[in-house]
């Protein structure tokens, strides 16, 4: 599968001078089959230039959200695709204890707050409730879903092809109230989504010194999202969800600071904007060397 | 100033379950409630935000069965706050529809292991409201055989407090029991794990107000994730070290979204110390 960061930022959008490497797109990510199946990762801003980009002839998308935090489906109403009317859109997501997805998305995509209704969009379109499944199949891709620690309904995402895994924990607090962390593996949020992945995309918002005065905000310290990541055995990290305020400069400093003083059990990348990875797994590696 | 993390934990933990949950801040502040309590206040918490008790209780007009409404130190989440100590009580309230309804109610005091009074979790339910829940639904497979993030919460959360706490799964196995806990029980969680519950069972006794012993089947925990709505029990237990205690519990099922079954939670006081 190839997997491409189309924002990288969390909370606010923060586009300007001193965020145009590491980007000020909200969450979005892009992952796609070999199988030409197409797989987007939450809404946020990052989004719209996703649908420029895309082929007018594609016949089916699958937008799959994490939860419905502005920052994560900011980008919906500006997706172009949504207003193709040939186009089947699969919309995973969870609901509430009360709501149902459909009724939760709602309360964003209408007046006042977006002039467009949901059921007004032109697409085919179909929601799902990923906490009610689990998970689900989508062309080759095998995809679980699960509720992490976050306030309000949120589910992280392993989604597996070929035998190559990815992660995505974008709102993430594993450490919440441990004592000591990271705890057990098994009362350890996200573990069973992330554990041995090939890349784990996952939200590493605040610096130490940050985090104390945020703790119960949903996301992750630096240092909390390194230690999930050893703890979980993932083969790569990509650091994301990029505080508005972390500048290129600040990003840098953080990134750098770390490879040159630690050494880790795994690769680490910031995650920047437009980047691309591609995952192979044994099975893809031995049918190529066939 | 940083956030007080048993609230914190709580509310989110509330935010996940399907049982009407309310959390008060020691300033008896009604400072969250979740999307299942609404119906009991008439809106939506983000709509409103935090409200005194009176605020909230003057919707409600909380009396006795008599009609007469309840004073102060009789309504129990206040009383809960006032004496440290849970208090459960049979109330009736004002209905947004204009009807009276009876209710059962459990303050519980949020009590730190430092025995800080941090605030209130606070239980309301009509009995046999769970009948009226979705069928229980199993969880769909957690990877790995790793925990829900609702008992994940739970746990941490009961770590936390000064009150007994037991959690257990959906099948009614053990899943954790807190450090108060252990003094009810005369044993440490982490020489309880290979127990069996029928062995608990044998071992701790527990009896009914009358001295007999209580069926399986009708423990507290037992009846709440049955009966999927909180139960109120008194009952006496004789610990490992030889002693009996009466205590009194209420545990609360874990529903959590879709009506994913995941056990339940008790929380436990003695009444009568020896």
């Amino acid at each position: 599968m190839k997997i491409t960061l189309r924002g990288t930022r969390g909370s606010l959008a923060a586009p300007g001078p001193e965020t145009m490497h590491y980007g000020g797109n909200t969450s979005c990510v892009e992952v796609l089959g070999d199988d030409g199946t197409l797989l987007i990762l939450d809404a946020g801003t990052g989004i719209r230039r996703l649908g420029d980009e895309l082929d007018r002839s594609r016949r089916r998308i699958d937008l799959l959200l994490t939860h419905l935090h502005m920052d994560h489906i900011q980008g919906l109403g500006f997706f172009d695709p949504l207003f193709w009317p040939d186009l089947e859109v699969h919309l995973w997501g969870p609901s509430s204890t009360t709501l149902d997805l459909r009724a939760r998305l709602s309360r964003y995509l209408s007046p006042p707050l977006f002039p467009v209704r949901l059921r007004d969009l032109p697409c085919q379109l179909s929601l799902h409730d990923v906490v009610a499944t689990g998970g689900c199949t989508v062309g080759g891709f095998e995809i679980e879903a699960q509720l992490v620690c976050h306030p309000g309904p949120t589910v992280g995402y392993r989604i597996t092809a070929d035998g190559a895994t990815l992660t995505y924990l974008p709102d993430h607090e594993p450490a919440l109230g441990a004592k000591s962390f990271p705890d057990e593996p098994n009362w350890l949020s996200g573990y069973g989504l992330a554990r041995g992945a090939d890349l784990l995309i996952h939200d590493g918002q605040y610096t130490c010194d940050q985090y104390p005065q945020h703790m119960g905000w949903g996301h992750s310290s630096i240092e909390h999202m390194l230690a999930f990541a050893e703890a979980t055995g993932v083969r790569h990290l990509v650091s994301f969800h990029h505080d508005p305020s972390h500048t290129d400069e600040i990003l840098d400093r953080i990134y750098g600071e770390i490879k040159k003083d630690r050494t880790l059990p795994f690769e680490l990348s910031p995650g920047v904007e437009g980047q691309t990875f591609v995952l192979r797994g044994a099975m893809a590696d031995r049918a190529a060397n066939a | 100033m940083p956030p007080n993390v048993e609230l914190v934990l709580l509310k989110q933990l509330a935010s996940c379950l399907v049982i009407p949950m309310f959390v008060v801040g020691r300033d008896r502040v009604l400072v969250f409630y979740n999307e299942s309590a609404e119906p009991l206040v008439g809106r939506r918490f983000e709509e409103h935000g935090a409200m005194t008790l009176d605020e909230w209780g003057g919707a409600l007009e909380p009396s006795d069965a008599e009609g007469r409404p309840l004073s102060d130190d009789e309504r129990p989440v206040v009383a809960a706050l006032d004496r440290g100590e849970p208090v459960h009580r049979t109330i009736h309230v004002q209905g947004l529809d204009g009807q009276r309804r009876k209710l059962e109610a459990t303050a519980i005091p949020l009590v730190s292991e430092s025995q800080e009074l941090l605030g209130a979790l606070a239980l309301f339910w009509q009995p046999g409201s769970g009948e009226s829940l979705k069928p229980a639904v199993p969880v769909a497979g957690a990877p790995q055989g790793q925990h829900e993030i609702e008992a994940i919460l739970m746990r941490r959360l009961a770590g936390y407090l000064a009150t007994p706490i037991f959690l257990v799964g959906s099948e009614g196995q053990l899943l954790y029991f807190n450090a108060a806990a252990e003094r009810i029980l005369g044993r440490r969680f982490e020489d309880m794990m290979a127990v069996t519950r029928n062995e608990l069972y044998e071992a701790f006794r527990p009896t009914d107000t009358d001295g007999l012993p209580l069926e399986r089947g009708t423990h507290v925990l037992t009846l709440a994730r049955e009966k999927r709505e909180p139960v109120h029990q008194r009952f006496s237990l004789r610990g490992l070290d030889g002693v009996t205690r009466t205590v009194e519990a209420t545990a609360f099922p874990l529903i959590g979204q879709s009506g994913r079954d995941l056990g339940a939670a008790g929380f436990f006081w003695e009444i009568e110390k020896p």
